[in-house]
């Protein structure tokens, strides 16, 4: 029988950078939506 | 597969030297975006918006798609993997998409250029030039950390990683 352990918990790091990165994408997205998409001008 | 230590090596100076390229030319790119929507001198900001589309396809696209070639082929070709370490996996999920925008954006960038080529720039084409800005600012935003990233390979294995970790232990007892 091999020692079977858990798979390690996500780093915070990792949780952190998720976030700013959501953060960034909603950011783009309501811009584009909003009408500063690029050559909408 | 697995490159040999020198081939190893070239690609990493490839790497290194398209990255690095790619964050000061966008460093340089976004100076001329703030020196356009900040500059008093009609002539000047004209100049600044004439060169961004050169500087747009003839040294930011080719170092960017260099950088993710190379970064591609320098994690396939070694043992760390694509998908395998969260820090290298968070690059991809960068860099990928910033390449997507980066070539979305060049439209308006070359709208800018084309509009500084006929006139001079006015209070209508503010919208434009607080774009530029912005997407200048984040794109370098994006890289500083991609950057920080290599420099500091924080620790963590993705799941998938974990499992081949143990796959390979598994494999290597007697």
């Amino acid at each position: 029988m091999g020692d079977r352990r858990p798979i390690p918990a996500t780093p915070r790091w990792v949780k952190a950078l998720g976030g700013a990165a959501l953060v960034g994408v909603l950011l783009f997205v309501v811009l584009h939506l909003t009408g500063h998409s690029p050559g909408g001008h | 597969m697995t490159m040999t230590p020198g081939l190893r090596k070239v690609a990493l100076t490839a790497h290194v030297v398209s990255s690095v390229g790619w964050l000061g030319a966008v460093a340089v790119f976004l100076a001329l975006t703030i020196a356009g929507l900040t500059g008093r001198d009609a002539q000047m900001v004209r100049a600044d918006y004439l060169v961004m589309e050169s500087i747009g396809w003839f040294v930011i696209v080719p170092l960017c798609l260099a950088s993710v070639l190379t970064g591609l082929i320098s994690s396939l070709g070694t043992t760390l993997g694509l998908f395998r370490q969260y820090w290298i996996l968070s690059k991809i999920l960068m860099t990928i998409p910033a390449t997507i925008v980066l070539f979305v954006h060049m439209k308006p960038i070359g709208l800018a250029t084309k509009v500084a080529a006929e006139r001079t720039l006015s209070s209508t084409d503010l919208g434009l030039q607080i774009q530029l800005v912005a997407a200048a600012g984040a794109a370098l935003l994006v890289l500083l950390v991609a950057t920080t990233l290599s420099v500091y390979k924080p620790q963590g294995r993705t799941p998938y990683g974990w499992r081949k970790q143990q796959e390979q232990r598994t494999a290597s007892q007697p």
